[in-house]
């Protein structure tokens, strides 16, 4: 089940962060070297946080098709009852059962269906700090140009 | 600390990047590495600070062989051409970066990125992101980065490259006193004749992965021992075999003995200078470096005719250079 929901939800996260490390190359990354930098001290001090939105946006992506995939779940997994099932293979089953399950099954919608607005809403909030962060002028400017003593306090 | 580079040759594939290169540079000197694209130049440099493995040779800083050793241990400060800032950081994380790396206490690492932030211009622009700068700002934070670890060796890769013009002047002019000040050993890369002669006391010139002549300006100018050196640095007339400089080229308006029957095409203004391109009867080119006074008093028009001669040609049978000066003639 968890092979499966990876399989398919997984290459959001590759899609979004490849052509973000494209796009910045190994200049970083060997000014970094040239610096003292080891490969680990590289990677988390440099090259991760220039692919920290990408990485994030594609996480979420990747949650938002975990949740709601069924096929590959259901064909690999067997689909075993309250072992290998996710939410939307439970909504199945308990409607297909009819009578009281209905109940059941509406109620994990809902809850799938909150799950869902919550990942669209953080998406949304992502891309907003996303497009801010690649224009930092909008934000962070502190003006000290005129203030030269209160340059450089560490 | 003085660099040493060994018998260094490099292959990407089947390209031969440096063949059997050998420099030296002398301790606290500022020297150049110049060709045009593809001459080795960069990967030369590359070798020399750790970031390419040569296939062959050595390299030796302060008599000591750090061939083997990795970019980290070498200690070295390497400014790229399109400055490689640290986009998510500030101007002062920028700078503290290699400090922060060697784990230097708080407060030095604020002093030193104070100092350094003065030494480069950027008072006041601690908090700013790289791309709040200007490109010559960046190169300046870039620089102000390499310098932060003190290292033994500072290496600039095409550092003025992506700037204009002025810029570039600008920040020349601000290397060679920084230079002065500092007396770090530095090889920087360009492919600018002009920019290698105004700043470096030495000068590599490269061509096709190998070493044509290193020399100082003067030297590489007045004695060129190839015919790339005589053609790559400064102006250059080919006639046949033999090479002229533009301003060793005499323009009269009365044929004499030795001259030669040439039209004037073209007569450029460049304030100072002027240009004269010229046809000679067989159809071949070539231009004649004058001053404003000079060209004025010949009067020159497009069209007009003219006699010409070199006062001092070289030419480079069988490998070695010959120079050929021409004594001021009887005047007409």
């Amino acid at each position: 089940m968890a092979i499966a929901t990876m399989f398919v939800s997984l290459p959001f996260v590759v899609r979004e962060v490849e052509p973000v490390l494209r796009e910045i190359g190994t200049d970083q990354e060997q000014a970094a070297s040239t610096l003292g930098a080891n490969g680990w001290q590289t990677f988390w001090k440099i090259t991760l946080p220039s692919i920290r939105w990408g990485v994030t946006y594609g996480v979420v992506l990747a949650t938002a098709r975990a949740l709601g995939e069924f096929g590959a779940v259901s064909i690999v997994s067997s689909n075993v009852a309250g072992e290998t099932e996710t939410v939307p293979l439970f909504v199945a089953r308990q409607y297909d059962l009819l009578g009281d399950h209905v109940a059941g099954a509406y109620a994990a919608s809902i809850v799938l269906a909150i799950l869902a607005l919550m990942t669209l809403f953080s998406m949304n909030m992502i891309r907003r700090r996303d497009k801010v962060a690649e224009t930092p002028t909008t934000i962070a400017v502190v003006p000290t140009f005129d203030k030269p003593t209160k340059e450089a306090d560490g | 600390m003085s660099i040493v580079a060994e018998n260094v040759t490099k292959h990407f594939g089947e390209f031969t990047a440096l063949d059997d290169v050998s420099i030296t540079v002398p301790d606290g000197s500022l020297t150049a590495l110049l060709g045009p694209s593809g001459s080795g130049k960069s990967t030369l440099l590359r070798v020399i600070a750790g970031l390419e493995h040569a296939d062959a040779g050595q390299v030796i800083v302060n008599d000591q062989d750090v061939t083997n050793q990795s970019v980290q241990e070498r200690d070295i400060g390497f400014v790229f051409q399109h400055y490689a800032a640290f986009k998510h950081m500030t101007v002062r994380d920028n700078i503290a970066f290699g400090l922060r790396i060697r784990k230097t206490p708080r407060d030095q690492i604020r002093d030193k990125v104070k100092e350094l932030m003065h030494l480069v211009q950027l008072q006041g622009m601690a908090h700013r992101y790289p791309s709040q700068l200007s490109g010559g700002q960046r190169q300046r934070m870039a620089l102000a980065r390499a310098l932060a670890v003190e290292p033994k060796v500072l290496l600039l890769d095409e550092p003025f490259g992506a700037l204009d013009a002025r810029v570039r002047k600008e920040l020349r002019a601000w290397l060679r006193r920084l230079h002065d000040e500092m007396h770090v050993t530095t090889i920087f890369v360009t492919h600018d004749q002009e920019e290698a002669m105004d700043v470096a006391e030495q000068i590599v010139v490269m061509n096709d992965g190998k070493i044509e002549q290193a020399g100082d300006p003067v030297d590489l100018y007045e004695q060129p021992k190839t015919e790339f050196v005589m053609s790559f640095i400064g102006e250059v007339n080919k006639l046949g075999d033999t090479f002229v400089r533009p301003h060793d080229l005499d323009v009269m308006l009365e044929p004499n003995g030795s001259t030669k029957e040439a039209m004037v095409e073209r007569v450029v203004h460049l304030g100072f200078e002027v240009r004269v391109e010229l046809a000679l009867p067989d159809g071949e080119k070539l231009w004649a470096q004058l001053t404003r006074v000079e060209a004025e008093s010949l009067e020159l028009d497009n069209g007009s005719i003219v006699y010409v001669r070199p006062s001092r040609r070289k030419t480079f049978r069988d490998g070695r250079p010959h120079t050929e000066d021409i004594q001021a003639l009887s005047q007409p």
